[in-house]
C-alpha cells in the first residue's frame, strides 16, 4: 500500500481498506495464497505470496496493460 | 471454495483489527497522541464495515446474504407469535397433506406406467353380446377364437389367454385354496417374468410357477421344493419355479367362473390351449391380453381380428360365441372407472386446497394490518418496497416449508390407512408411494401456496402510505375497513366451496344409504358366508357333489347358534331363458338370465321374501323353478308365471331340453354384488340342477363370528382336501363389494369434512378479529342505551351475511358441478333436494355457532371497562 504510494509518486493513493476485498478477490481467484505467521516485531501477521497461477495471470496482465498503455501513448503522442 | 472462503473470511476481522493497530502504532512512532493516531489510522482504513460488507461479497453474493437475512427474520417471526404460526402451518398441512394423498394415488394408478413391458402396447379382446344387458365377467374370447389370433394375427405380437380361479394346491402344511392365473404360453414373455428360482416351463409342459409371497408363506422359502412335484387339484404338476418378490403382472380379475374376492395371484399355472375340434361349441372361455405390434391402432388390430372371426366362424360351425368383439386399451380396462372418481377427487382435493389458501390469506390480511407499523419503519428507513416485499415472500415460503413438511407426513399416513383399509378399492392403489414425482408435486405445491396466500397481504402492505402508519398513535392500528372488506369477501368464498364439497358429500352418502337399504327381512349381520369349490376328482359327479353339500347342510345345522343354513351357487352362471309356451326362437336371441343353484334352507338363512307361490323343499321329486321379481316382470308381465314352464337346457342339443315348472317367486335381492343392477334370475335346487362352487350361508342367533371356528371345524371334518375359504359375515361381505365406492365416499366425506372446518375457523377468525376492534364502538353504544340482545343482534346480522352469502354463491355452483358427480351416484339425483337442504342447514348451523362465540363477548363487553381503556 505505502508502496503502491511511494513509487507513484503519491499520484496513486488508496484507501487502506480497499486492500482487503481486493486480496480476496486473488484468493477467490486462487492467483493467491496466504499463511500466518510472525511480523519482526512478534505481531501477527499474515504473509501472501503469488502461486504459480498468480504468476501466470500476473504476466498476461502486465502485458495487456503494456499493451494498451504504449497503444494510448501512441495515439496521445503529439504527431 | 467453501472452505477457502471459510478461510479467508474468518480472519478478516482479526486481520482488520491487527491491521489499524499497526497503524496507529506507526502514527504513534509518528508522535502522535494516542487518541490522533487512532482517528488518523482508521481514517486512512475507510469504513470499516463497508470494506468488510465489500469483502464478504466478493464470496457471497449480496442476494444469497440478503435471503439468509430474511430466512432468519421470518423463523423469528414464527417463534414470536406461535399461534398464528401454528394454525398457518396445520391448515397449510391439512391442504397440502390431502392434496398429496390424493395426487400419489393419481400417480400410482394414472400416471405410472404398467408394470408390463410396453405396456402402451397392450390391448384387452373381448367378445360379447350387445341384445343383453353388459355382464363384464362373461366378456370372454372362446378357445377357437382364441387360436386364431394367437396362431394367425399379423397385428398381434404376442396373445396371452388366461383365467384366475381358486385352486386346491398341496403345500408343507395340507391344502391351501389360492389364487391361480392359468396362464397360456405366452405370458410369461408379455409380462416379463424372469424367475428367481428355477426356470420356465417348458412349451406344453404341466408346470406351475409360485409367487415370492406364497412361496415364503407355504414353503418357508424352503428351495429344495423347485423341481418337484405338487398336487394341483389332484394332479401332479411340476413345480417349476418361483417367481421375484417384485413380479405383480397386473391382470384385472373380473368375476371369473367363480366370484372370486380380488387379491394377489399366488401361482401361475402353464397351459397349452390346443386348436379345438371343428364341433367345438365355444364351452372353453378365457380372459385374452395381447400386445400389439408397434404403431398400429386399436380400430386396426380390431378389423384384422374382425375377419379371422369370420374364418372361425365358417370352420367352427357349432360355436356359440358372442357376436361382437371388442379390444380397449389395457390401461382403460386396468383402470376403468377408477379414473373418473380419481379425477373427482383430486378435483375435490383443489378445492380443499384452495379453501385452506384463502383461510391463510384472510389471516395473514389482519396480521397484515396489525405488521403495518412495523413495515412502515422498515420503509422509513431505507427499505425499498421490493425488498419489504421479497421479505413476505419469504416469510410465507418458510412458512409454506413447514406446512409442506408436515403435509408430506399427512400424506404418507393418508396413503398408508386407504391401502390398510380398501386395498383393492381402486385397482393398483397398492402400488402407491411418495416417489419423486410426488415430492416434485408437493414442493411445487408449497410453493404456490406461499405466493397464492401471500399476494392478498403484500398487495395490502404495497398501497400502505408510510407516513399515515407512522403517524397513526393508537397502540393497536386499526386495520383499514377495506382489508376487512377484503377479509369478509374470502370467508364468503371459502363457505361457497366448502358448501359444494359437502353438497357431494351428502349425495354420495345418500347413495350409500340407498345402496344399503336393504329389504325387509334381509338381515346380513347375523349371516356368516364362506366359499366351498367341491374341485377335483373326487367331485367329478354331480352325485358326488350332492352328497358332499347334503352333508354340508346338515352338519352346518347341527353347529349350536346356528338357526339355519342354505348354499346358492356364487358362479356368474347365466342360461338362455326358454318358455315352452313362447314363440321359437333361434338360440342367440333368447334372453340370458342368472342361473342360481340353491337348497331349500336358502331364503331362511339369507332373509329373502317369497313373494308368491312356494320356495322349493328338499326332496322335490322333479325339478322346479322358483323366479324372482325382475324376471316376472320382465317376461311375465301381466300374466301369472306361477305353473308356467320354462326349459332347462340339458346337454348342448336343444331338443333335450326339460320343461321345469315355475312353482314361485322370491323378492330381488342382491347377496354379492351391492351395486350390481337387478338381473332377472331362476332358482333351482341342487338335488337336480349341477352344483359347481357354492357359497354357504349359515343364519346365527348372535355374532356369526362366534360360530366361524365351530362350524370350520365341522365341515373340514367332512373332507380335509376340499378348502373352505373367505369366510366372513355376510355385512362385510357386502360392504367389500362397494370398496371402491366406500373408498370415494370416505375421502369425499373427509375432504368436506375439513372445508367446513376450514370455512368456520375463517368466519370465527373474521367475526371475532372485527368485534375486537369494535370493542370501544360497542362500549359507545351500550353507554348510550343500547340493550346486549341488540349488540348479539347486531354482530350476529355480521355473520348471517356472510353466511347467507356464501351458501347462496354455494348453492348455484353446487347446481353446476354436482352433475359431474352423475356415475358415482345410486338411485340420487345430482339436484337431490333434500341432501342440499340438509348439507346447507349443516352449513348454516355451523356458521351460527362460530358466529355466535364472538357475538356473546361482544354482548357482555362491559362499557365502563370498554370505554377507559384506550
Amino acid at each position: 500500500m505505502q508502496a503502491i504510494e511511494r513509487r507513484s509518486g503519491s499520484v496513486l493513493r488508496v484507501e487502506q481498506g480497499s486492500l482487503y476485498p481486493a486480496l480476496h478477490r486473488l484468493i477467490k481467484r486462487s492467483w493467491i495464497t496466504f499463511e500466518h505467521g510472525t511480523s519482526e516485531n512478534n505481531r501477527r501477521a499474515k504473509y501472501y505470496k503469488l502461486t504459480a497461477k498468480g504468476l501466470k495471470q500476473l504476466a498476461i496482465e502486465t502485458s495487456n496493460w503494456q499493451t494498451i498503455a504504449s497503444a494510448i501513448a501512441r495515439v496521445l503522442r503529439p504527431a | 471454495m467453501i472452505w477457502r472462503r471459510r478461510q479467508a473470511l474468518d480472519d478478516l476481522d482479526e486481520d482488520i483489527r491487527e491491521h489499524l493497530a499497526r497503524e496507529t502504532e506507526e502514527n504513534l512512532a509518528r508522535g502522535m497522541s494516542s487518541e490522533e493516531a487512532n482517528a488518523a489510522a482508521r481514517r486512512a482504513f475507510g469504513s470499516v464495515t463497508r470494506i468488510k460488507e465489500d469483502t464478504r461479497a466478493v464470496w457471497v453474493p449480496i442476494w444469497a446474504d440478503q435471503l439468509a437475512q430474511d430466512v432468519r427474520y421470518a423463523l423469528r417471526l414464527v417463534r414470536r407469535s406461535p399461534g398464528f404460526s401454528c394454525v398457518v402451518i396445520a391448515t397449510l398441512a391439512l391442504g397440502i397433506g390431502l392434496t398429496t394423498a390424493v395426487f400419489s394415488v393419481v400417480n400410482a394408478v394414472l400416471l405410472r406406467p404398467l408394470a408390463y413391458r410396453d405396456g402402451d402396447r397392450l390391448v384387452w379382446i373381448v367378445t360379447y353380446d350387445d341384445r343383453v344387458a353388459p355382464i363384464k365377467s362373461i366378456e370372454v374370447v372362446s378357445a377357437p377364437d382364441f387360436v386364431a389370433f394367437h396362431d394367425r394375427s399379423s397385428t398381434l405380437e404376442r396373445a396371452v389367454a388366461f383365467y384366475v380361479g381358486m385352486e386346491r394346491v398341496t403345500a408343507k402344511d395340507g391344502v391351501a385354496a389360492i389364487r391361480v392365473a392359468t396362464v397360456s404360453s405366452d405370458f410369461w414373455d408379455l409380462a416379463g417374468a424372469t424367475p428367481a428360482l428355477g426356470r420356465l416351463p417348458a412349451s406344453g409342459e404341466d408346470a406351475i410357477l409360485l409367487s415370492h409371497a406364497f412361496f415364503e408363506s407355504a414353503f418357508n422359502g424352503d428351495a429344495s421344493v423347485v423341481g418337484r412335484m405338487v398336487m394341483v387339484n389332484d394332479r401332479q404338476v411340476l413345480l417349476a419355479g418361483v417367481l421375484p418378490r417384485t413380479f405383480h403382472p397386473q391382470l384385472p380379475a373380473p368375476a371369473a367362473v367363480s366370484q372370486l374376492p380380488p387379491g394377489e395371484v399366488e401361482a401361475y399355472h402353464a397351459t397349452t390351449i390346443q386348436p379345438p375340434a371343428p364341433t367345438d361349441l365355444g364351452v372353453r372361455v378365457f380372459y385374452v391380453i395381447a400386445r400389439t405390434k408397434p404403431g398400429l391402432s386399436v380400430a386396426h388390430v380390431k378389423s384384422e381380428l374382425e375377419t379371422l372371426r369370420a374364418d372361425v366362424r365358417r370352420t367352427y360351425p357349432k360355436l356359440a360365441s358372442a357376436p361382437r368383439l371388442r379390444v380397449t386399451p389395457f390401461t382403460d380396462v386396468l383402470v376403468g372407472q377408477a379414473r373418473r372418481s380419481l379425477l373427482i377427487l383430486f378435483g375435490c382435493v383443489l378445492v380443499v386446497l384452495t379453501i385452506a389458501c384463502v383461510n391463510i390469506a384472510s389471516l395473514q390480511l389482519a396480521r397484515a394490518s396489525a405488521r403495518r407499523k412495523e413495515v412502515a419503519v422498515r420503509a422509513a428507513i431505507g427499505a425499498g418496497r421490493g425488498r419489504v416485499l421479497r421479505q413476505l415472500v419469504v416469510e410465507n415460503l418458510v412458512l409454506a416449508s413447514a406446512g409442506g413438511i408436515a403435509g408430506l407426513l399427512v400424506a404418507r399416513a393418508a396413503v398408508s390407512s386407504m391401502i390398510r383399509l380398501l386395498p383393492y378399492a381402486i385397482p393398483r392403489l397398492t402400488e402407491t408411494t411418495i416417489d419423486s414425482r410426488v415430492l416434485t408435486f408437493a414442493s411445487l405445491t408449497s410453493i404456490l401456496t406461499a405466493f397464492v396466500c401471500g399476494i392478498a397481504p403484500a398487495a395490502a402492505l404495497w398501497r400502505m402510505n408510510v407516513q399515515d402508519a407512522l403517524k397513526d398513535g393508537t397502540r393497536m392500528t386499526t386495520a383499514p375497513p377495506r382489508a376487512l372488506r377484503a377479509r369478509r369477501a374470502l370467508v364468503t368464498i371459502e363457505l361457497a366451496l366448502a358448501s359444494v364439497l359437502v353438497v357431494a358429500a351428502m349425495l354420495l352418502v345418500k347413495s350409500l344409504w340407498r345402496i344399503m337399504a336393504y329389504p325387509p327381512g334381509f338381515d346380513p349381520e347375523h349371516v356368516l358366508t364362506l366359499k366351498i369349490q367341491m374341485s377335483g376328482q373326487a367331485y367329478r359327479t354331480p352325485e358326488r357333489k350332492r352328497t358332499y353339500l347334503d352333508e354340508v347342510l346338515q352338519k352346518a345345522r347341527a353347529v349350536p347358534g346356528v338357526l339355519a343354513a342354505g348354499v346358492a351357487s356364487d358362479a356368474d352362471a347365466r342360461i338362455r331363458l326358454v318358455r315352452q309356451d313362447g314363440p321359437p326362437m333361434s338360440l342367440l336371441d333368447r334372453p340370458i338370465v342368472r342361473l342360481n343353484v340353491t337348497s331349500a334352507g336358502y331364503p331362511t338363512a339369507v332373509g329373502m321374501r317369497v313373494v308368491g307361490g312356494r320356495w322349493m323343499t328338499s326332496h322335490e321329486p322333479s325339478a322346479v323353478y322358483v323366479i324372482n321379481e325382475e324376471l316376472a316382470r320382465r317376461y311375465f308381465t301381466g300374466e301369472n308365471p306361477i305353473g308356467r314352464r320354462l326349459l332347462l337346457p340339458n346337454g348342448p342339443d336343444p331338443a333335450r331340453a326339460i320343461p321345469v315348472p315355475i312353482v314361485g317367486i322370491v323378492a330381488d335381492l342382491r347377496t354379492a354384488d351391492l351395486e350390481s343392477a337387478t338381473e332377472p334370475e331362476v332358482f333351482l335346487d341342487y338335488l337336480h340342477g349341477n352344483p359347481f362352487a357354492m357359497t354357504v350361508n349359515v343364519r346365527t342367533i348372535g355374532d356369526p363370528l362366534q360360530v366361524a371356528p365351530a362350524l370350520r371345524a365341522k365341515l373340514a371334518a367332512i373332507d380335509p382336501t376340499q378348502a373352505l375359504f373367505e369366510m366372513k359375515r355376510l355385512d362385510t361381505a357386502l360392504m367389500d363389494s362397494i370398496a371402491p365406492r366406500r373408498m370415494t365416499l370416505t375421502l369425499l366425506v373427509v375432504f368436506a369434512g375439513s372445508a367446513l372446518l376450514l370455512g368456520v375457523i375463517g368466519i370465527y377468525g373474521v367475526m371475532a378479529y372485527s368485534v375486537a376492534q369494535r370493542t370501544q364502538e360497542i362500549g359507545v353504544r351500550m353507554a348510550l342505551g343500547a340493550t346486549r340482545r341488540a349488540v348479539l343482534i347486531m354482530v350476529m346480522r355480521q355473520g348471517i351475511g356472510m353466511t347467507a352469502a356464501g351458501v347462496a354463491l354455494g348453492a348455484l355452483s353446487a347446481v353446476g358441478m354436482t352433475r359431474m358427480l352423475a356415475s358415482l351416484l345410486y338411485e340420487v339425483q345430482p339436484t337431490d333436494g333434500s341432501s342440499f337442504a340438509v348439507a346447507f342447514v349443516g352449513i348454516v348451523a355451523t356458521a351460527m355457532a362460530a358466529c355466535g362465540v364472538p357475538a356473546m363477548t361482544a354482548s357482555l363487553v362491559d362499557p365502563v371497562t370498554a370505554l377507559r381503556c384506550e
